[in-house]
């Protein structure tokens, strides 16, 4: 019962020396701790109450780990976490669902983003429910909102929720194996007879790449000519050592359309693309038989069967949790800890709830720096907010969401519409702040550049302006950001009570107003004020300031 | 001295000592060449190499309409039906080296992209465009700009950045013009009256971001990783701030960037001192697993446009008085795949599949012009080439990407022996 120790272990170590491993390395305090571990699960600061309450008593912090883990942001988190792994939230218009029909009214945005949703919904109601992690791979089900409901003509109620609904053409019981959205990201050349998709899924799910190797290419052999091909992948050697267990894995994907898919030329809804008569027709072109590296594995259900019993599915996952959590390359990460996290979490019977937070509780998660030069080289001590953990962490604290709206059509089709400037990259902001687009830029960039740079100062701006005009007009018990002193206020005894409160609020610093740490942010006020002779401008500045600071940004 | 300059340093040092895998020293490194500028023109998705560079015969290829013209010492595929090829080297082959028979040991996209242009495996390491921006253009508002699709920046990410698929970062540039402006989405809610940051005001933000950095360095930010983050900080703000005095230079929002309208604003970035890097991308659908005809096309496009560049960089005015643009830049054209020799599936839709041997091409400052480097054999494999010198060689190496990326660092000014350890350098195409 290594997990049930976690929590005594983390809270009573915090900021001591570590039993094992680098004997240079500092940890953070458990204020600091708590920062992190709600930024990294929900990509919210703490509240006032919870920083105190960690402070009063360390031990708090596992049980506000586990009020996080149940809060919808680490909803959020579950889906941005697996579509760094699976590549899934693309914005092109090729891969669109036409604007027919039921989708005539309805954004770019809105289309890209339920259509491409629709298995991390999956995911995310597994882990959620705290099920176990295996059915996203096994799931009868999958999830819909009414776009979703409307390409598959799937049942739906009112409103645009999501909602649990089975495939109504009975496709096999297997997850995100089945979902269109998978294989429309992941389409199959006509030749490559579903390769591509079968390495897609190893390499998401097994951390198993068939592409990590080199390919020497014999060039007599045609690689246009398929007979040829199908002769290669057998008998030449170089070939057969990865296409004996790729091409039986591929052989599952029959089902699912390969080549151009024409999304964005849909006549009509529902539309899907798959289709159950074609599963065998493996044997018509690679004659190779489904199999699962080897295993008998009867159908995609079969299929998911054999990856959920697969250890290599576990740790896979532990990989993909830790890499996410810690902003630490898979390549990087200590073999041992992914060891110790996968037993933890076959433990927990497959609980994702329960890998996350014995990563978030554990030694690795809460490095703040290392005092040894070399060590210190590759000691991730800061993290750095994600576009989306931005935007919710602005938020959060400031009721403020950085929308953008256009009446502007893509490529003459669907409406920009309404648009998340932080979660959007046809017309937002999300890859210049640092973002995936899962398509051409499949890695966040854990720095700071001169473009997130300015994504964040204009948020920041943006999301300052909002709450100073809201905080100033409103009584003090609904205001949202400025709740220590009146806002119209310009005493250094006023100012600096609001300072103290923001520290706390946005930079997970609890100190008192008379405390040197706040000298800077009054300084900041001071000479905003003395630039405008105006408070609420003075109070904009200060927050833009604030918001947008290394202590705001990184974690 | 700063950290990664420091490490820089250690990995020359390292370098210096390198042994070849086989126990044999390797050659020693050239002296570095004067620092050029550099484009990058990304042919992402695999050309066709019979379309233009590397012609083959029809005995051993499908090859498409033309005649193989020689244009000094260059043999080029040429057709009316794909003018902008010939009119490209009619006016510029004396300054261009052809490439052929790079390997990239891989047959997927995404793997052979990062070998082409990082030279490495690993996807944690700069393009060849990031590192000559960040070792030769570092003190620019934007060393590495990113226009095209596809780029790798690694460690030097803070000096790299992308305009965005709508050109969004005019937006950013000029955040007080935002407000709903045809083609761009209106911030909601609107502003309130009140203006952007003035100067004075971001002055103090600057302040405040150098205190908070400060206190950093005496904390957790003192060393390694953490210094770092916290240096790109600081760092960020500066190169915004000089960004927004640029705006001018980044044109208007519209729609995803043209190749075309990327070749202006490259040469508008390097002439005016933004960036000393800057990678373009034709934005063509080249993978013609079908319909490979539409290589024509795109070779016509491709070309036209690498016209327009080298014209542009002709005419613009260089670092060094009475010099041009194209007297100290270098434009790489290359692909991460080239196409199978022979057409598959049926007409008039047949396609070709991936092919993990392609040519590239380089133009412009210091490059030996009018010359062909490397070799394929009739069945457009590899043929080993002395290194040295290019040239076929049976006992000579294949040439892999990681020689010519090395080449290209090396051409550009930089020491390929500090990113690049152990590689051999191939910079024949280089005087």
């Amino acid at each position: 019962m290594r997990w049930a120790l976690l929590p005594v272990i983390a809270a009573c170590a915090a900021h001591d020396p570590p039993a094992t491993g680098s004997r240079t390395v500092t940890y953070l305090t458990p204020t600091e701790h708590l920062v992190r571990a709600s930024m990294a699960l929900r990509g919210v600061r703490p509240s006032l109450a919870e920083l105190q309450a960690v402070a009063k008593d360390p031990g708090q912090l596992p049980h506000l780990v586990d009020t996080y883990l149940d809060s919808p942001e680490f909803g959020d988190t579950i889906r941005d976490l697996h579509n760094e792994v699976l590549l899934l939230r693309v914005q092109r218009p090729e891969l669109t669902p036409s604007n027919a029909g039921p989708l005539g009214n309805r954004s770019f945005g809105e289309v890209t983003r339920s259509y491409f949703d629709e298995p991390l919904r999956l995911i995310e109601d597994v882990v959620m429910n705290d099920r176990p992690y295996t059915e996203i791979v096994t799931a009868d089900y999958t999830m819909a909102d009414d776009i979703v409901a409307a390409i598959y003509g799937m049942p739906h109620g009112p409103g645009s929720d999501w909602e649990r609904v089975a495939w109504p053409d009975g496709r096999p019981a297997a997850g995100i194996l089945v979902s269109d959205a998978f294989h429309a990201r992941y389409r199959s050349a006509g030749f490559n007879y579903h390769r591509g998709r079968a390495n897609a899924v190893a390499r998401s799910m097994l951390c198993h790449d068939f592409l990590d190797g080199d390919v020497i290419i014999d060039p007599t052999v045609n690689l246009a000519d398929p007979n040829v091909v199908a002769n290669a992948v057998v008998q030449n050697p170089s070939c057969a050592a990865c296409h004996q267990t790729l091409d039986p894995l591929a052989s599952y994907f029959f089902g699912y359309q390969q080549g151009v898919l024409n999304l964005d030329a849909i006549g009509g809804y529902p539309f899907t693309i798959y289709d159950a008569t074609q599963t065998n027709d493996w044997f018509l072109t690679t004659d190779r038989p489904p199999s699962y590296f080897g295993q008998d594995a009867v159908g995609l259900d079969g299929l998911g069967k054999a990856i959920a019993a697969d250890p290599r599915f576990t740790r896979c996952a532990a990989i993909h949790f830790a890499s996410y959590l810690t902003e630490v390359d898979p390549a990087n990460l200590s073999p041992a800890w992914i060891a110790q996290l996968q037993a933890v979490f076959e433990q927990h019977h497959d609980s994702a709830k329960q890998l996350a937070r014995a990563i978030v509780l554990s030694d690795p998660f809460r490095i703040a720096s290392d005092s040894d030069p070399t060590d210190a080289e590759t000691a991730v001590g800061y993290q750095k907010a994600r576009p989306a953990q931005l935007s919710r962490m602005l938020y959060a604290l400031t009721g403020y969401r950085w929308l953008g709206q256009s009446n502007q059509r893509v490529v003459g089709e669907w409406p920009i519409g309404t648009i998340d400037l932080l979660d959007d990259d046809y017309s937002g902001f999300r890859v210049l702040g640092g973002g995936i687009d899962s398509f051409l830029v499949t890695e966040p960039v854990f720095t700071m550049n001169a473009t997130s740079s300015m994504v964040t100062r204009v948020a920041a701006f943006s999301a300052a302006q909002f709450v100073v005009d809201h905080d100033a007009s409103v009584p003090l018990a609904q205001r949202t950001l400025l709740t220590a002193a009146d806002p119209a206020a310009t005493d250094e005894g006023s100012v600096r009570a609001e300072l103290a409160e923001l520290h706390a609020r946005i930079f997970g610093e609890l100190v008192d107003p008379s405390d040197p740490e706040l000298d800077a942010s009054y300084a900041l006020y001071q000479g905003a004020l003395a630039a405008s002779g105006d408070a609420r401008r003075a109070w904009v500045v200060t927050l833009t300031g604030m918001l947008s600071d290394l202590k705001a940004v990184y974690y | 001295m700063r950290r990664r300059e420091l490490l820089q340093l250690l990995g020359a040092a390292a370098g210096a000592y390198a042994i070849a895998p086989h126990g044999r020293a390797l050659a020693q490194q050239p002296s570095p060449r004067p620092p050029k500028r550099l484009v990058l023109v990304f042919v992402t998705g695999g050309w066709d190499a019979v379309y233009a560079l590397d012609p083959k015969d029809a005995s051993h290829a499908s090859v498409p309409a033309g005649t193989v013209q020689a244009f000094e010492g260059l043999d080029v595929l040429v057709d009316p039906s794909r003018p902008g090829v010939g009119a490209f080297f009619t006016k510029y082959a004396g300054i261009s080296a052809v490439v052929k028979g790079i390997c990239t040991d891989a047959i997927n996209h995404n793997e052979c992209q990062r070998r082409i242009a990082t030279g490495t495996r690993e996807e944690t390491k700069p393009d060849f465009g990031a590192v000559v921006a960040h070792d030769l253009g570092n003190a620019l508002p934007l060393p590495y700009l990113i226009l095209g699709d596809t780029a790798w920046t690694g460690p030097y990410a803070v000096s790299s950045g992308r305009v965005g698929a709508t050109n969004q970062i005019v937006d950013l540039l000029d955040p007080s013009a935002q407000g709903g402006t045809q083609g761009r989405p209106s911030v909601l809610p609107p502003p309130q009256g009140i203006g952007w940051l003035s100067d004075q005001e971001t002055a103090l933000l600057r302040s405040y971001a150098q205190a908070s950095v400060d206190r950093a360095h005496a904390t957790r930010g003192a060393l390694g990783y953490n210094r770092a983050r916290v240096d790109d900080f600081l760092e960020a703000i500066d190169r915004a701030a000089q960004l927004r005095t640029l705006r001018a230079g980044f044109g208007t929002r519209g729609d995803a960037l043209a190749y075309r309208s990327q070749i202006a604003l490259a040469l508008d970035a390097l002439q005016q001192g933004i960036s000393h890097a800057v990678m373009v991308s034709t934005g063509l659908l080249w993978d013609t697993h079908s319909d490979n005809w539409l290589q024509a096309g795109f070779h016509d496009q491709l070309f036209a446009g690498l016209t327009a560049l080298v014209d542009g960089l002709a005419a613009r005015p260089g670092l060094a008085t009475g010099t041009t643009m194209l007297d100290d830049t270098v434009v790489a054209v290359f692909s991460e795949l080239s196409r199978t020799p022979y057409l598959g599936g049926d007409d008039p839709h047949a396609g070709k599949g991936h092919w993990p041997v392609t040519p590239a091409l380089v133009i412009g400052a210091g490059v030996k012009g009018g010359k062909t480097f490397g070799a394929t054999d009739d069945n457009s494999g590899s043929l080993p080439i002395d290194l040295a010198t290019g040239q076929p060689d049976p006992s000579g190496t294949t040439l892999l990407y990681s020689h010519f990326v090395a080449g290209m660092l090396s051409l550009c000014g930089v020491d390929p022996g500090v990113h690049l350890p152990n590689v051999p350098v191939f910079d024949a195409f280089a005087v």
